[in-house]
Parts: structure tokens; sequence; C-alpha cells
């Protein structure tokens, strides 16, 4: 009771000013470029919640984004996906969150610097769509993952990211077991077994969520809605195709 | 528009309202609260859906298979399977819409739930995206008979409420059309009370009322017993407490002019001879009291008459005139006589008396009457002592008692007798009822009551004529469905036989007896208080209305015609006919109207001649009026 008592001011503090600046920050950069513009407060945002730390890998983050803006798909996925890859350790739910399984928005991961098989997909996943590759192209997938070579029994569950050139091709699977990029069909460790992404669980055309209280009780729903809180539009892309 | 009415208004709006409050309220609440459920239905429908199919092999049997068995076993109303390209490649419908819900309702509560989506994938390789609608109907008639509930339990809740609302606002203002009835008599001087109520605020109203109906019925009071003073000063002498010579001549003229009914009688003049000369001897102050006691004797005369009045004409000259008096020379020296027995011994031997009398009939003027009057006065003077003289009438066929007798008894017998037809009506102008005098056929013509009734009563044959008259009040009443006032004689009222009569003739006929006005002269009946309230047992017992006619302010005065349980009273001509011109009869008029009203009598004027004075009667309170300036009201 003491402990939260002498806890509550700075935490108080803290909100209110996260508050304020996120007011600040969307009053002073109102006029500049819309996709960038998240980015700046996702800084503020991290930096007020998370401390500096958090605030500079995200601050990275941007910057990677914002170089490869200009850059074609390739580049794009392959630099996201090392720099995830890179960027974030493996490390287990269980010991990162206290839990079975928790999916965690960039964000939360980046500030634990720490990830497993979801927190990955996800996170490359909202690079991505910030970069503008559009929703058709990109599944998040269940896959058995075989271990310890061919001909072992031996499998677990684990999620990577497809990125698809055209709807019809097979993807490329953005692993972070695996860190290089391969085509799905070279991946025989690997048996796809559901997919999906965030098509039709917005309302079509707003960026927001309407707040619907249902969200929070689906994993991925969750994550989504988060990312809106954030000021984090993935229908915007930071720098709109031409 | 009434309270109830305002009441109901009320009700109705708050209840409108709450309705619709409710009504939004709880079917926008329901609303949300399903468009959820049904989004996360259709999210995880299609989730699962997608998952199943994404492991089956995907040829076109098993995917439709697939589909077709979760669309007819599940609540759908679209599921959609396009390829990766967004092309069609299977669909299921339910194109079925909402039953008994009206399309208004449905635009209205418009369910845009987003269908689920979900990715089926064939192996690596996207294989479509599914989407699924699930059937929204049941949440559109579920809501819609929500709402017609909560409508019909408002529509309940409002009778309720309204017709509870009403039955207690008009227990609630009750005392308020109690009060309205109070000022309403008020208005029409009539002093009434109002029980005080429970309600708090209308028992002050009503208290107030109260006290204000009591303080305007004191006040009226007050001022009416005030002026009637100063009329009696106006009226009468100062020093013999007669009427002075105009109001006198007035009540003459009254009398004379009482054309429906018609009078007659005699009028007597006594002069005191050399008045001057009396008082020089015995001085202004013993002259006064013996002028006093003169007048004491000629008011006993007067009172034992039906109708008449007594006056000073001027210093020397004392009037006096009754009705019904047929022998003039006989009224003259009964007066004389009476005098002298009054003064007796004490009388100054100087007081000479002089009587002079005359009959007066219907079409005199009172100027002819006071001309006979002198002129037998001026025969009287002639004698040295006291004398009476008298002058006959030049007009009457008749000169003796039998040839009157005669003349009566064959009028009646051959003719029977005839009722007049005299309207009275009330402050409408509505007909109150008709006033029949008697008429008899004498001399060639018919006559008026005034004409033969002196002698009817001196010969005893009142009796006979008033069963006459009473026979054709009823034969007329049998034929036609007026109301119908017939004066009958005082002799009538004594008579228990009549009385008897009377009552076993009108309860066979309760319809006639229930249009019959009787009434009396004023004088005589209020003398015979008994029998006057035996008339009215009589009246109440059989339904005919009992009043008093020719009635004076000193009926009002002398009597307690509370007792009596009287209907009506017919006010004397002679107040009717100086109501225009004198202010203090108009006060008088209002307070005897003030105190009839107050016990339940209706007042009458006889005598009304001026059409102008109709409003004025009315104005003073007067109920209706009668004479020859009233018409038959047009119906």
């Amino acid at each position: 009771m003491l402990l939260s008592c002498a806890r509550t001011p700075p935490q108080m503090i803290r909100l209110l000013s996260v508050v304020l600046m996120l007011a600040l920050g969307t009053w002073t950069l109102g006029t500049s470029d819309a996709g960038l513009e998240d980015f700046a407060q996702l800084e503020e945002v991290a930096a007020i919640r998370y401390g500096p730390e958090t605030a500079d890998r995200v601050r990275e983050w941007r910057e990677l984004l914002e170089s490869l803006a200009d850059e074609d798909e390739q580049t794009q996925i392959a630099r996201v996906n090392e720099f995830f890859n890179r960027l974030l350790r493996y490390q287990d739910d269980q010991i990162t969150w206290g839990q079975e399984d928790f999916w965690a928005t960039p964000l939360e991961a980046m500030d634990k610097g720490a990830a497993d098989c979801e927190d990955y997909s996800i996170a490359k996943y909202v690079s991505l769509r910030k970069l503008g590759i559009p929703d058709e192209r990109l599944r998040l997938f269940y896959v058995r993952a075989r271990i310890g070579g061919p001909g072992s029994n031996l499998s677990q569950a684990h999620m990577v990211l497809g990125y698809f050139e055209t709807p019809r091709d097979e993807p490329l699977v953005l692993d972070n077991l695996i860190t290089r990029i391969e085509r799905a069909g070279e991946r025989d460790d690997l048996t796809p077994i559901f997919s999906f992404n965030s098509r039709g669980l917005w309302p079509d055309g707003a960026s927001q969520s309407a707040a619907d209280p249902t969200a929070r009780l689906s994993r991925w729903r969750r994550v989504l809605e988060q990312l809106a809180e954030y000021g984090l539009d993935l229908e915007q892309p930071i720098n709109p195709t031409p | 528009m009434t309270l109830r009415k305002q009441l109901w208004i009320a009700v109705a709006i708050i209840m409108l309202l709450a309705l619709l409050v409710s009504i939004v309220a709880s079917t926008l609440s329901a609303r949300n609260y399903l468009a959820q459920q049904i989004l996360t239905k259709n999210i995880d429908n299609a989730a699962s859906l997608a998952l199943s199919l994404s492991q089956l092999p995907k040829d076109d049997t098993t995917v439709e298979l697939q589909i077709a068995s979760q669309f007819d076993t599940g609540h759908y109303r679209h599921i959609r399977l396009e390829d990766p390209s967004g092309e069609l490649m299977l669909e299921r419908h339910n194109p079925e819409t909402p039953r008994g819900v009206p399309n208004w309702f449905i635009d209205t509560l418009n369910f845009d739930v987003r269908p689920g989506v979900a990715q089926v994938s064939d192996g690596w390789s996207s294989f479509g995206t599914l989407i699924v609608e699930s059937q929204t109907n049941y949440a559109y008639e579920e809501l819609w008979a929500g709402t017609l509930r909560l409508t019909a339990i408002f529509t309940a809740g409002l009778l309720i409420i309204g017709l509870l609302g009403s039955f207690l606002l008009g227990r609630l203002i009750q005392p308020l059309r109690h009060v309205v009835e109070q000022a309403e008599a008020v208005g029409a001087r009539r002093f009434i009370t109002t029980p005080e109520p429970r309600t708090w605020e209308f028992r002050a109203l009503v208290r107030a009322m109260n006290r204000l109906t009591e303080h305007v019925r004191v006040m009226l009071v007050e001022e009416s017993k005030r002026l009637e003073r100063l009329k009696t000063r106006l009226q009468h002498d100062d020093v013999t407490g007669l009427l002075a010579r105009e109001p006198f001549l007035a009540r003459l003229q009254a009398t004379l002019d009482n054309r429906h009914a018609g009078s007659s009688g005699s009028l007597a003049v006594l002069r005191i001879h050399d008045l001057a000369t009396i008082n020089q001897i015995v001085g202004h102050q013993n002259l006064d009291a013996l002028l006093a006691r003169i007048a004491k004797v000629v008011e006993q005369a007067v009172a034992h008459t039906e109708y008449g009045a007594a006056g000073r004409l001027n210093g020397s000259d004392i009037a006096v005139f009754g009705d019904s008096i047929a022998d003039s020379h006989r009224f003259a020296q009964s007066l004389l006589s009476g005098v002298r027995d009054a003064l007796g011994d004490d009388a100054p031997d100087a007081l000479t008396l002089h009587v002079a009398a005359t009959l007066y009939h219907p079409e005199d003027t009172t100027g002819e009457v006071l001309a006979r009057a002198d002129l037998a006065l001026a025969r009287a003077e002639l004698e040295p002592g006291d004398a009476v003289a008298h002058e006959p009438h030049a007009t009457l066929p008749y000169s003796d008692q039998n040839q009157w007798r005669a003349a009566i008894t064959d009028a009646l017998d051959q003719h029977g007798v005839e009722l007049g037809r005299f309207a009275v009506i009330d402050a409408d102008h509505q007909l109150m009822h008709h006033e029949a005098p008697m008429r008899l056929f004498l001399d060639g013509e018919l006559r008026p009551a005034g004409y033969f009734m002196p002698w009817a009563v001196r010969l005893d044959l009142i009796r006979r004529l008033d069963d006459a008259v009473l026979e054709a009040a009823l034969s007329r009443l049998q034929t036609a469905g007026e109301r119908l006032a017939i004066n009958l004689s005082v002799d009538s009222l004594r008579d228990t036989h009549f009385r008897q009569t009377l009552e076993s003739r009108l309860q066979q006929d309760p319809q006639a007896a229930g249009r019959l006005w009787v009434e009396f002269p004023a004088r005589g009946a209020l003398a015979h208080p008994a029998e006057l309230r035996d008339l009215c047992r009589i009246a109440r017992l059989t339904g005919f209305t009992v009043g008093l006619e020719h009635a004076g302010p000193e009926a009002f005065q002398a009597h307690d015609l509370t007792t009596f349980g009287l209907h009506y009273v017919k006010l004397q001509a002679s107040l009717t006919h100086s109501v225009h011109r004198s202010s203090e009869t108009q006060a008088l008029i209002r307070g005897l109207c003030t105190l009839a009203h107050s016990i339940g009598i209706l007042v009458i004027a006889e005598g009304c001649d001026i059409s102008d004075d109709i409003e004025l009667l009315m104005d003073a309170g007067i109920d209706a009026v009668t004479g020859s300036a009233v018409r038959e009201p047009t119906r």
C-alpha cells in the first residue's frame, strides 16, 4: 500500500506529460509530411513512457524507414528483416512478459529489446506497411517449424512474415530463426498452417478504430488497436508513392 | 381550456417524452451491443472457416461443401470467397429481410456491421479471401418487438395516470365550483356559505369568499335599513305618522290604476274645523297630540280594509281610503264615531269634525274622487257641529243590495267567471306565468273584479266566486300548457271546507297543480297565519305555488315570512310606480328583495306601467314584473 502510494505521483506526472507532449507534438508537426509525423510522436511516447534508450531505438527505426523510403521493395524487406533480427534478441515470452504467450507491439518489443517469433513478424509487418507495401501482399503465417535438420521429427510452432511480390506468387519468408530471406518453396523446414493480415479488421477508409471494446479480447486486434493509439497509421506510408 | 384537458396534455407529453427516451436509450444500447456481438462473430467465424479451409484439399467440391455446410447450418446472410485478385469464386447468400418490421425502423437502426474477413491459404500461396456476414434479421425483429412492447406499456401508463389524475383533479377542484356558485349567488343577492374544503389553498379561498359574502350581506341589510328609515321620514307626516300628501295620492292612484284586477272602495276625508282657532286655544303641543290620536284611529280603520291607506292631505284634512268598502256613508259614520270614541271627554269643546265620503271605481281618476269628496265635505261643513256627508258614484248601474245580488248571481249562473290573462315575465324576459284575475259579465260587458268585489264581499258571494275561479282555472290548465296565477280572497283562505276541496281537487290532478299559482291579498292573509300555514302545507303536498299579492314593506317588517313556506310575493303597485323617480324606493325594493331571497321567496312587482321601469326593477333585484308595460314574450 505504502509502496503504491509512493509511486503514484511520479506516475501521474509522467502520464500528464505524455498527454501534454502528445498534444504539443501533434501541434508542432501538424504541417509536416503525414507519414513521418506519427513517428515523431512515437518517439516522444517512447521517451516518456519507456525512457531514452527505447526512444533511441525508435529513432533508429525511423531513420531506417526514412532511408528506405525511396528504395525498391527487395531492399526494403531485406533491410527491415535484418534490422529487427539485429535489434531484438530472441527471448521466450515467459521470460520477457511473464506469461505463456504475449503479442507485443513494435514499441513494446523495442522497449524490452527482446522478442519472440510473432513479435518479430509484427514489427516487420508494421515496418513494411509503413514503407507502402499493401496489405494484400503481406501475410503473417503460422507455420510448423521442423528443428534439428532434415528427417528430424522435432517441430515447434512458429510465426513468419510472408511477402508476396504478386498476390499469386509464392511468398518470400522473413524469419527470425534463419535470417536470410528465402522463397517459401526453399524452406522445406516450414509447413504453413494458417495466414492472416489486417484486412477487414478496420472499417473501410477509417484510420482509427471506433474504440470497439471487443478489440482488446483478440491478441492480433489488440496489437493493431495499440498501434492506432500510438498514432501509427498503417494506411499512411511514410513516403506515399507518387 | 379546462384543467382536466391541460392535465391530460401534460401527462401525454411527459409520457411521450419518457417513451421516446426509453426507446432511444434501450434500442440504441441494445443495437450497439448486438452490433458488437455480430462483428465479433463475423471475425471469429471467418477466421475459423478460413483456417479449416486452409487445411483441406482445395478442390471445388470440398471448398463448396465446406462453405455450404457452414452456411446452411449456421446463421449467415452472406458468405463469399474471393481469389487473391478479388474475383468471386464462391458465394452463398440469404436475401431474406426482417419479418413484420417497417422499413423506416430498419433504415433508422441500420446495422452496418462489418463482415469478417480472413485469408485462406493453400500452402504458402494464398488461395483466396473469405468474407462472412452474419444474419441480422433477428436483431431487427427483436428490437422492433421491444419498441412495440414499450409503447404499449407507456400507453397503458398514460391511461392509468390520466384517469387517476383527472379523478383526483375533479375532487380537488370541487370547492372551486362551489365558490363560483357562491359568487353567482352573491351577484343575485343571495348569500350562501360554502363548506370549507381540506385543500389548504382552496380552504383559504373559500374562507375568504364566505367572509366576503357575509360582509356584503351585512352591508346590504344595513344599507336598506338606513334607506328605509330615510324613506319613512320623507313619506310620512311628522306629527301624525300618516302618509304625506304626495305618497297618499300615489297610493290612491295605484289603487285606481290597478287595471287588470280593478278595485273599488270608499274614500273619506276628515276635516278639523277651524284648526287655527283650536291651535290658539289648546296650544301647539296639545294640538299635535290631538292630531296623533285622531291619526291612530284612522290607521286602525285602514288596517281593517283589504287594501288601503291613510294620509294627511294638509294641516286640517286627513284622508283615508279602503278597498272593498261598498257603503261609503257607513264608512264615514264609523270613522267619525271611532274618532269621537277615542278622544272621549279629552276633546276640546271647539273641536268640530266633518267627514265626507265617496265611492271610487277603477275608471275614476284621483281628481274625480277628490272632487266628489270635496263636494260632500262642503255639504257637511254647512252643519254646525260634527257632520257626515256622502257623495254617491254617478255611473253605478245598480243602486241597492238586492239589485247587486241579483246581477252577480245571474252573471255567475249564466256566464260563469271569465279569467283575464296578463303576462308576468322574469329577468330574462321569459314568461313566468299568466296572472288570471276574475271577470264577470255585468251590465252588458265584462267587468273587472274591483267593479263588483265590494258588493260580493258584502253580500257574502265571494266564496261562490272563488269556487268558480278555481274551477275555471283548472279547466283552463287541463287544455293549455300555460302556468296560471289566480287571486283568491281571504274568506276562502279562512274557509276550512275550501281548503279541503282545494287539496282533494289538486291531488287528483298533479299535472295541473304543478302549473297553478294561487295568491291572496297580503294584508288579509297575514292576519290569519294559521290558515295560511295550512294552505302552504297543502301546496307542498299537491305541488301548487302559493304567494301573496299587494304586499307592502310592512308585510316583510311585521311578519316572519320564513315560517309559512311561501313561494313568492307580489309587491304592491304604489312601490312600483315611484321606482323611477325615487332612489329611496329603489333602495327599499332592493332591501325587500334581499330579505325575500335570503329566505327563498321570489319577488314580483305589480303595476309596472312604464317599460323603462322593467329594467330598473330587475336591477333592484325583482325576479319578475307584471303590469300594462309588460308584453307577452314572443316565442
